[in-house]
């Protein structure tokens, strides 16, 4: 599930958005895999999908 | 708070105790002086741990020394196996004075744990610890050597073996140390940790554009692996360059082509979140240890990587 779901967020520009803001949810993820692909989804510059700062990071 | 300089300290008085040739004692001293420039990890795990079980005085210090010896020890050998770690002082060594350095610093550790001041009975169980430990550590590093990690399963078994053990050891010491008795939550802890700085360490690896990376190197970790997975049944010449059917001067151009299919695969996305995955359970764990929040607040600082 998980990997589809990045999938899915890698390829589609408004999923991403949607999930962001709340209005795409994964049902078969839980809490702490939501919050991580949030993390890691947060709005990239220059068009990339991915930001550097992203994949690395992380807050409490 | 941090036992940094403490820890330092009493590793050097190991040395100057434990290595009586000149020269061993000497460049022995200049590896220990580079590893330990750098915040004392293990170490530090090792105190905390003892203290957050009950431990009180000095003497753990000693214990922390060791670990710190041994993970030397351990990083030296990976060192000198990889030959890529060009900055070290053990890489401009000889290469048989290192790895007999390397060895001293082993035994050096068994030597410091032993003459640590603990009942016999703790002493000798914290010894097995270690042992144990790093025998698992040597079967993980056999395991990354020979490159024999071809699914998510046997990378994650991989990087519990060779990395999350070290962390497991360091906790475990100072928690049997200062309790006389292992605790579930601190293997729990310190294994996530591990899981979550090796992914930590591919990453950076595989989004290293200078030089060879691990692709480039042909190692299969996390993200190398999601990357020919998603590449899988397409005629790329990734596939062909990971199964030796191209040379590396043969794609060695195409360094451009890599980074977009890094990308668009979700490699990095996938490792990322697993990365965080581990993390979070390791601040989970040590949101539920039963511990004074200073302790808990001291732990927190001390992981953030």
């Amino acid at each position: 599930m998980l990997k589809e779901a990045i999938a899915m967020l890698m390829q589609n520009k408004n999923a991403r958005a949607e999930f962001q803001s709340g209005q795409l949810q994964f049902a078969g993820l839980g809490a702490m895999e939501q919050r991580a692909l949030k993390e890691v989804f947060k709005e990239g510059r220059n068009d990339r999908v991915l930001k550097n700062s992203n994949i690395l990071l992380w807050e409490k | 708070m941090n036992w940094n300089e403490a820890i330092k300290q009493t590793l050097m008085q190991g040395i100057e105790q434990g290595f009586n040739q000149a020269e061993l004692r000497d460049m022995a001293a200049e590896c220990a002086a580079y590893k330990l420039s750098e915040k004392a990890l293990f170490g530090n795990l090792t105190v905390l741990h003892y203290r957050m079980y009950g431990g009180e005085g000095d003497g753990i210090l000693q214990a922390a020394a060791a670990v710190e010896a041994l993970v030397l020890s351990l990083d030296m050998i990976d060192d000198l196996q990889d030959g890529d770690n060009e900055s070290a002082p053990w890489s401009k060594f000889r290469s048989d004075l290192a790895l007999n350095i390397a060895l001293g610093f082993s035994f050096l550790a068994q030597q410091m744990l032993l003459q640590a001041p603990f009942p016999s009975e703790r002493k000798y169980e914290a010894a097995a610890l270690l042992n144990a430990q790093l025998l698992t550590t040597v079967n993980g590093q056999m395991t990354d050597l020979l490159n024999a990690v071809y699914t998510e399963e046997q990378y994650m078994e991989m990087i519990s073996g060779k990395s999350a053990s070290l962390l497991v050891m360091a906790v475990q010491l100072g928690t049997l140390l200062g309790c006389g008795e292992t605790k579930i939550e601190s293997a729990e802890f310190a294994l996530q940790l591990g899981i979550a700085a090796q992914i930590k360490n591919d990453i950076l690896d595989i989004t290293n554009h200078e030089g060879k990376n691990d692709f480039w190197n042909r190692k299969r970790t996390l993200p190398v692996l999601m990357l020919l997975n998603y590449l899988e049944g397409e005629d790329h010449w990734a596939t062909e360059y990971f199964e030796g059917k191209l040379s590396y001067d043969e794609v060695k151009t195409k360094t451009t082509e890599f980074e977009e299919a890094l990308e668009q695969s979700g490699a990095l996305a996938y490792a990322s979140v697993r990365m965080r995955l581990a993390y979070y359970r390791c601040l989970d764990v040590i949101e539920s240890l039963p511990a004074q929040s200073e302790f808990k607040r001291i732990l927190d600082q001390t992981i953030r990587m």
